[in-house]
């Protein structure tokens, strides 16, 4: 058990490793330059785009640039952002909350949608009710997330007038009560994570009702069932824990993969989110806060990958050591 | 356990991300909400490039002279001005009594140490407008001299917001990175907060040389989409929206209380003709000949792309200075003019030795290759590429292949640094001064803003000429003879001149008027902001929030109730 | 489901599957349109008209309405088909391609070749997906193959994994251990004897990758990174959102291209789902 940790978490760091590496020379191949990304001010004066080009260390050679960049990520500096001035990891850290708020109950009402849809569709299977569910999940499996996210806006918005489609506080409420601005930000949340939640849902319906269906098939299950046991009780206590083994995992990588899954919904719904701020970046080439973004999110999916791997071995017998 | 913690988090991060728990403070009195597009980059005057930038130094800094509602010069830090018999040598003298928003005395010595900062450093977007000056200095507290090296005619017209000394001077040397978080400065108002990609704001101060604001605060809202800018303002969520477009109007002039208000702006949009004959030039040999620039605009509708492409918005343009600036725009006499005109087009295009035509209608040059430009435009831009189409359209026409592509702002950018292109669509803002937008196409800016690289000798000397006359008349024959013969040359073809929609709750706030028949806000001046005063009619229409809110709280404790309940059955499962 | 034998049962299986064969006629529905739609339309996809014509709902001359700039959707919605066909098909042969040959090179040679190629594919599969297709259209220019080009190359890693599990387990047995005995080539093994027992599963895996090439070109699009010079369903709908179709009510320029990426992803996706329910339901994952 202790060697494949170690095994794991070596892997893991040579991913992240090779992320780095990617991330850096992807960006500066690309065309641009974050200096003259200024020039489009006519009141730049060209002394002005030479000190900020020596400022953001542009005007030394690539290998000085990258190691500097490796020396500053050992004492967890990410860097200055070219357009606003501050530290990443600040900037980063603003937008990311946003992000992680979105996709947390996205994801929290995908995986309680998800499960209950895969479980009914399995334990039915045949029925009215599994072409149901399973017609729901083929559906939201192939629907455009931003195409939802438009339709839910010109319903809500448009017609009823129900629900806030842009961004994440209402105007006035800047110097609102604490209370209030919560309330405001959940009107806000409705929408987006809706979108967000109905898509998701379809992949772990998906998933959940083939790990059921599986399950179910086992012998375990027929012997349950000779020794009498109600069906309710062959669910709960064999069918879904079992059953829950794939999901475990699935759940873990797509909680890595949602902060930048939630791209499209940031950009429908004006949500101040990481996903939007990458677009910041990238139309300003950003270098440091792009490699930022992108470490970020690479590490969370990593991590969430690990600790799946460590997760299913926990609950799975049959994978340990 | 895991679920439940998921919810928790949730709404932990619901409090985190509203920023510190305990609101900033609130100001005393009525907030004007302002609703745009648009947001801050930095809070440094040396390193913010933004629009928003610049309106927020409006509010919290003062200029020596600022503009009036006519954008003519009013005093402000400074209360009078004399001016040398030679027009060199300038004399600012500051009101007494001027105080920093942290108790200090605003000095003249800060003057110095602003202008000085900004003239060394050549930071930022003030620094162009001390061009000329030589010297500042300081005499005494409430005196500022300036030497220039010419005469310089914008001396007045010059929006430098002045520093605290004291605070700043710890930035001297390092003014790339140094910030000052609470923007201690003169202005009207002081800064309170920004929350990068939602909104900033500011608290009135209760005395100000030009009169106290008669609203509380302002708050800045950013909005991604035009859509929902427009419903807040009909929702009364918002006071004043900006950057709207004429296909809202049918929607908003239905609404209560809405005021509109079409301006033009002092931007335009071109479309640029690479016309560089340098070695070095990568682009189409075809396009250095003037005939052939003229035959393009010949071949472009102006006014069909100001109807279809930007949806009604802005004015078919002609010359450098938009209309906007009646005294300074040139209009072009009825000869000079190239309206749409697909036949001259073509013979332009005959003259230039492109008569022959392929197969496919496009015409070869005189070594028979075809005469074939490529064309870019800003992908995340859709009216720009709208326009774009259009003007492929309008040059296929006329025989003249186009390869369309939609590149973002920086590949864009790395083409015209490369001079690789020969056609793209961008846009510039201009200045009450014409100068900035006359100094673009310069031939000292080859390789910087002129991105055409276009060059004629008589046009520098007309651009040079003019940023030194001092008597409105003459200066005018200038500017007039810059803009006649740039547009004779064609390097830019403008496209149209920027219109803007503002609309107002005219009633809930009153008091707010268009600057000099242009826009409320964004105006290079900051009387409105002073001006704005709440009609007593401006209530709260917040029950439908507090209702939705509850509904929302009910619907997540819901999701998290039977979450956590499901937990609870897989507890028992573990203990099995 | 014989292991040994390539999957020829699969094919009769798949014809017995009422949501797969479903799935066929809605993917056949829009390749007859892309191949015959746009010589039948009476519109051209890219003409556009008059200011008074923007914008209008459907009527007699527009079945469909028209867009932001007076285009007939009904013709933008058929050239669309051919567009998010070329760009599915073609994107989805790189990653299949690319995808295949590094998880077979992987799982047939092992030691540190496969080492560093699985490295490599975990590298990819957690870049942030979505953003690493932006950068790599902002990087390549936002052309038809270029996209094409930026959804194969961000695409592989999933089906690179799969494959070399199959390698791996196929590598075992018997009839590899016979040929490989009989003194044949690595290459001839990995060709002959290989290659068609891993077929199958490439196949299954193909069509839903496909699935996900079509949702990737129309959300680039969608977010501006699309070729502009030809009419497709992600484009339509970026403009309409810029445009504000949705909320000012034009939903005709709003639902139907919408509807159509939909259908054309839920036909490949009930196609990818019959075969993978017949092939092996253990080995699923979105792109």
């Amino acid at each position: 058990m202790r060697r494949a940790f170690l095994r794991r978490l070596l892997g893991a760091a040579l991913t992240v490793l090779g992320v780095l590496a990617i991330n850096y020379f992807l960006f500066r191949v690309m065309p641009g330059d974050p200096v003259a990304m200024l020039v489009r001010n006519p009141k730049m004066t060209a002394e002005a785009l030479a000190r900020t080009r020596a400022s953001l260390g542009l005007d030394r050679p690539w290998h000085e640039q990258f190691r500097s960049y490796l020396a500053g990520l050992a004492r967890a500096d990410l860097g200055s952002s070219f357009i606003f001035k501050r530290p990443v990891l600040a900037v980063i850290g603003e937008r990311l909350l946003p992000t992680l708020l979105l996709t947390l109950v996205a994801e929290a009402l995908a995986i309680a949608g998800g499960m209950l849809v895969g479980i009914v569709s399995a334990w039915k299977r045949g029925t009215k009710a599994d072409v149901l569910g399973l017609g729901f999940t083929l559906l939201a499996y192939s629907m455009p997330t931003f195409w939802l996210g438009i339709l839910l806006v010109a319903l809500f918005a448009g017609r009823l007038g129900l629900f806030p489609v842009s961004g994440m506080l209402s105007p006035g409420l800047a110097f609102a009560p604490l209370a209030q601005r919560l309330g405001d930000v959940l009107t806000h949340l409705a929408l987006p994570s809706i979108t967000l939640a109905l898509v998701l849902m379809g992949e772990y319906a998906l998933i959940m009702r083939n790990a059921m269906i599986e399950v179910l098939t086992e012998d375990y299950i027929v012997t349950a069932r000779a020794k009498g046991l109600s069906e309710r009780g062959i669910l709960r206590r064999h069918a879904l824990p079992n059953a829950m083994i794939p999901m475990t995992t699935l759940i873990a990588m797509s909680l890595g993969f949602a902060i930048t899954g939630a791209l499209q919904v940031e950009t429908v719904f004006s949500w101040p989110g990481l996903g939007r701020l990458m677009y910041e970046a990238l139309k300003g080439r950003d270098y440091p806060l792009l490699q930022g973004i992108f470490l970020v999110t690479s590490v969370c999916v990593v991590g969430a990958n690990f600790a799946a791997d460590i997760l299913y071995r926990y609950i799975d017998p049959r994978v340990r050591d | 356990m895991r679920l439940r913690a998921i919810v928790s988090a949730a709404a932990l991060l619901a409090v985190l991300a509203l920023g510190p728990l305990s609101a900033a403070e609130a100001p005393k009195g009525y907030l004007l909400k302002v609703g745009s597009s648009e947001d801050l980059d930095t809070l440094s005057v040396f390193t913010a490039s933004e629009r928003a930038a610049t309106e927020l130094f409006l509010l919290v800094y003062d200029p020596l002279v600022s503009f009036d509602e006519k954008l003519g010069p009013a005093p402000c830090l400074a209360e009078s001005w004399k001016v040398s018999a030679d027009y060199l040598e300038w004399s600012f003298t500051l009101r007494p009594g001027l105080l920093w928003s942290d108790g200090q005395p605003v000095t003249a010595a800060d003057v110095k140490f602003t202008y000085d900062a900004l003239l060394e450093s050549g930071l930022g977007l003030y620094a162009p407008f001390l061009a000329g000056i030589v010297s500042v200095e300081a005499p005494d507290e409430r005196t500022v001299l300036i030497r220039t090296d010419k005469p310089k005619a914008n001396m007045l017209q010059n929006p430098t917001p002045i520093l605290p000394e004291h605070v700043w001077k710890a930035g001297l040397g390092k003014l790339e990175e140094f910030s000052d978080p609470r923007l201690v400065g003169s202005g009207p108002f002081s800064f309170t907060e920004w929350k990068q990609g939602q909104y900033f704001s500011l608290a009135a101060k209760p005395k100000h040389q030009l009169g106290a604001p008669k609203v509380g605060g302002i708050v800045f809202t950013v909005f991604a989409n035009r859509e929902t800018l427009a419903q807040a303002l009909v929702a009364g969520e918002i006071d004043v929206a900006l950057n709207l477009y004429p296909d809202q109007l049918p929607q908003l002039g239905k609404a209560k209380g809405v005021e509109i208000h079409r301006f033009s702006g002092n931007g335009f949009t071109e479309l640029a003709l690479n016309c560089w004959a340098d070695p070095a030039s990568k682009g189409s040999p075809a396009l250095r000949d003037r005939r052939v620039r003229q035959a393009v605009e010949r071949a472009i509708d102006r006014r069909a792309i100001v109807d279809i492409a930007f949806a009604g918005a802005g004015e078919p343009a002609s010359t450098l200075i938009p209309a906007a600036t009646p005294e300074w725009h040139y209009e072009p006499s009825a000869a000079e003019l190239r309206s749409p005109d697909p036949a001259k087009a073509g013979e332009l295009l005959d003259a230039a030795g492109y008569a022959r035509k392929g197969a496919d209608g496009i015409r070869l040059g005189p070594g028979g290759a075809p005469l074939a430009l490529r064309l870019l435009a800003r992908s995340d831009n859709a009216r720009e590429v709208k326009a774009a189409q259009m003007i492929e359209a309008g040059l296929r026409a006329v025989g003249v292949g186009v390869e369309l592509s939609t590149v973002d702002d920086g590949a864009l950018q790395a083409a015209i640094d490369a001079a690789d292109y020969d056609l793209f669509i961008w846009g510039w803002g201009g200045d009450v001064d014409p100068t900035t937008i006359l100094a673009l196409l310069t031939t000292g800016q080859i390789g910087g803003s002129n991105e055409p690289r276009y060059s004629n000798t008589a046009y520098d000397a007309a651009v040079e000429r003019q940023a030194t006359l001092l008597d409105p008349k003459e200066r005018q024959a200038a500017v007039f003879e810059a803009q006649r013969i740039a547009y004779e040359d064609c390097p830019y073809i403008v496209l149209s001149y920027d219109g803007d929609i503002q609309a107002l709750r005219s009633d809930r706030v009153a008091g707010m008027a268009p600057v000099a028949g242009g826009p409320i806000l964004y105006a290079n001046t900051n009387v409105n902001y002073l001006r704005a005063a709440p009609t007593g009619a401006a209530s709260r229409g917040a029950a439908p929030t507090v209702a939705l809110a509850a509904a929302a709280c009910a619907l997540v404790g819901a999701v998290a109730y039977l979450l956590t309940r499901k937990r609870a059955k897989k507890a028992n499962w573990d203990a099995k | 489901m014989g292991r040994d034998e390539p999957g020829t049962g699969a094919f009769a299986l798949f014809r017995r599957s009422r949501l797969g064969m479903a799935g066929l006629g809605l993917v056949l529905a829009f390749a007859a349109t892309a191949l015959v739609g746009p010589a039948l339309a009476p519109y051209e996809p890219l003409d556009f008209g008059t200011a008074a014509e923007v914008l209008r709902p459907p009527s007699r001359e527009h079945l469909l309405g028209t867009d932001d700039m007076g285009r007939d959707v009904a013709a933008a919605l058929v050239a669309g088909s051919r567009t998010s066909l070329l760009v599915g098909l073609s994107a989805t042969l790189i990653s299949m391609a690319l995808g295949s040959a590094v998880g077979i090179a992987a799982g047939w040679r092992g030691g540190l070749a496969d080492s560093i190629l699985m490295r490599l594919t975990d590298v990819f599969l957690v870049l942030p997906w979505m953003p690493l297709m932006l950068v790599l259209a902002a990087l390549l220019g936002s052309s038809l193959w270029n996209i094409v080009l930026v959804i194969g190359l961000t695409g592989w890693a999933g089906t690179a994994r799969l494959v070399r599990a199959q390698v791996l387990a196929i590598k075992e047995r018997q009839f590899i251990e016979r040929a490989r005995a009989t003194g044949a080539s690595g290459a001839r093994i990995v060709l002959r004897h290989l290659l068609p027992n891993v077929f199958p599963l490439i196949f299954a895996n193909t069509i839903l990758v496909t699935a996900v090439s079509v949702l990737s070109e129309t959300t680039l699009s969608f977010l501006g990174m699309g070729d502009s010079t030809r009419p497709s369903w992600g484009m339509m709908l970026h403009f309409a959102f810029e445009s504000g179709a949705a909320t000012s009510g034009a939903l005709w320029f709003v639902l139907p291209p919408g509807l159509c990426v939909l259908g054309l992803v839920l036909g490949f996706t009930l196609m990818g789902y019959a075969f993978d329910e017949i092939l092996n339901p253990k080995l699923r994952r979105r792109g």
